[in-house]
């Protein structure tokens, strides 16, 4: 008699994985609790984060969206400015540090920096620089379009019942003076890199611990009960600053992710959704990622999608993932933008 | 000097006055404005177009025969185009209620490129068709609405109106449709409509003294060349 003698064959790796079609691995998640269409869904996160919000549409559940754009908005125009993707227009967020600060700018636990870039006459919000690509007319407007999708993410909160928040990274960049973390580089989207203002941050695990800590006790305080699925955007980092090559910095730095989220979903409302596995693991021979070997194929997001949806009792889509393939990085990924500083091979 | 009007329900007004003034327009109401903006509302078909929807399908062949054309591309005089140009409509409440378009106004602040871009877009199937009108090598005249807010129920946003003038005004200039602008005589130093431009009968049409007036301005650019 040994303790794996009564396991079942989903705990081995033979017969869980090795001997069966890749894609009838599974199931690989059980939800903790019941999500069913009334349940009001929120998405913040990486860019892996907008398929959940798109297929939570899309299956006819109950999406939050508390900053929509006018209706008459074109789809293009609408994915271009940053409406849509998420349930306020914060546009990609990949840190839990950059979560935790539109949440306590939200709560006003922390008061609204007054920080913008400029680029040719232009002014850029450097806490979501993807959303308005080429800039705001003035300082008065980018500090408007802010204070509404601060109010939006409150009311987001106030009417959420599950939040997906997907971690993309845990490299960033941050104001020296006021410890602001950015989403992407200065001088990227606009402004120029300043050494002596701006430091680059590697998040170590215990520091990603402990703003994933103060994200969900925060939440907890703003809507207690409000349940959080944590996923960690599969895709590789397009670039690193850390020095490391960045295969290696991709895998440590999802590793890091990957143990917070896993310490994280041992609380009663945090489960972690493992899209990061489906698309990473062994069995599946990157067969999810585009030719890039960095974004997600639309075939990959609807199996995914499926699982997650699956394992909520619904039908698979017969078709998934068949639009078109990127053959370059994600357009409407802000980490994209990095990709067009690459030397060219 | 003739002209062909291609127009909205402002039309109306235009063809009255221009026949109580013996001038020659041709052509004239099409089709209400909000049938005249969106993608789609026309097919393009051999040095002509056609209407999807019937009605205006009809107006447009009669309008043709009346000024001795078979298709537009046999029109040999300017045209006077206002599709696109229903602006009360494009401002309406139930676009825009809800949202800031200034900085310091209460309400969820639209950037100006969202703004314009979502004003562009209710717009774009009429600059596709002011488009269309260059490409057939014709001359194209067009004009704003006079500066009126509806009434209930469309219920006209004044400042996304404004916004809506500047961009209807540079969408069709775009287009290579000549734009005839008539705010300097029309609108009081407060930039409101001077009353003895309204029509009495409803908020949003001109009077006979505002189409007279913007029917010379017409006639003086199409002399002017």
């Amino acid at each position: 008699m040994n303790p794996y003698e009564s396991l079942p064959a989903t705990a081995f790796w033979r017969t869980a994985v090795a001997s069966r079609p890749p894609l009838e691995v599974g199931p690989l998640w059980q939800p903790k609790w019941p999500i069913d269409r009334d349940t009001r869904i929120a998405a913040f996160g990486s860019c892996f984060a907008r398929n959940f919000g798109r297929a939570v549409r899309t299956r006819g559940f109950t999406f939050v969206d508390a900053e929509p754009a006018p209706a008459t908005l074109p789809e293009a125009d609408r994915r271009r400015l940053g409406y849509d993707l998420f349930s306020a227009r914060i546009g990609n967020i990949y840190t839990p540090r950059q979560l935790l600060q539109w949440l306590q700018w939200a709560s006003g636990e922390r008061p609204v920096p007054d920080h913008f870039w400029t680029r040719d006459g232009r002014t850029h919000d450097p806490v979501r620089p993807g959303v308005e690509p080429d800039g705001f007319a003035s300082h008065a407007e980018a500090e408007a379009s802010r204070r509404t999708t601060i109010a939006s993410v409150a009311q987001a909160l106030a009417q959420t019942d599950l939040l997906v928040f997907t971690l993309g990274l845990t490299e960033a960049w941050r104001d020296r003076a006021s410890g602001l973390e950015y989403p992407i580089a200065p001088g990227v989207f606009a402004d120029s890199f300043d050494p002596a203002r701006d430091a680059f941050h590697e998040h170590r695990l215990a520091e990603v611990l402990d703003d994933l800590t103060a994200v969900l006790d925060l939440l907890q305080r703003l809507r207690p009960g409000m349940k959080i699925l944590l996923t960690i955007a599969p895709g590789p980092m397009i670039a690193t600053a850390s020095g490391q090559h960045v295969l290696v910095a991709t895998s440590g730095c999802k590793a890091i992710l990957r143990a917070a989220a896993g310490e994280m979903a041992r609380r009663p409302e945090c489960d972690y959704f493992p899209s990061y596995e489906m698309a990473t693991s062994p069995p599946y021979r990157a067969m999810f990622f585009a030719p890039n070997l960095r974004d997600i194929s639309a075939f990959g997001v609807g199996v995914v999608m499926n699982t997650f949806f699956g394992a909520l009792g619904l039908d698979a889509e017969t078709a998934p993932g068949t639009g078109p393939q990127p053959a370059t990085a994600d357009p409407e990924c802000d980490e994209a933008e990095l990709e067009t500083f690459a030397p060219q091979p | 000097m003739s002209l062909f009007l291609l127009g909205d329900s402002n039309a109306h007004t235009l063809v009255k006055v221009a026949a109580e003034q013996g001038w020659p327009v041709y052509g004239g109401h099409i089709a209400p404005g909000r049938f005249l903006n969106a993608a789609g509302f026309f097919t393009v078909d051999d040095g002509d177009v056609r209407f999807h929807r019937p009605e205006s399908e009809v107006k447009y062949r009669a309008a043709l025969a009346g000024a001795g054309a078979a298709r537009l591309a046999d029109i040999a005089m300017p045209v006077l185009c206002l599709f696109g140009m229903n602006l009360h409509y494009q401002a309406r409440a139930e676009v825009w209620d809800g949202f800031a378009i200034a900085p310091d106004e209460p309400g969820r602040f639209l950037s100006a490129a969202t703004v314009q871009a979502t004003l562009r877009a209710q717009i774009a199937g009429a600059i596709a068709f002011h488009g269309h009108l260059a490409a057939l090598g014709l001359r194209v005249f067009s004009a704003l609405p006079p500066r009126r807010c509806a009434a209930p129920p469309i219920s006209t946003r004044r400042d996304v109106l404004l916004r809506a003038e500047d961009v209807a005004a540079e969408e069709i200039a775009a287009a290579g449709t000549r734009f005839i602008d008539h705010r300097p005589w029309s609108l009081d130093p407060d930039g409101e409509l001077k009353p003895e431009f309204a029509s009495q009968a409803d908020s949003v049409h001109g009077s006979d003294a505002f189409c007279h007036r913007l029917l010379e301005d017409v006639f003086a650019a199409v002399r002017a060349g």
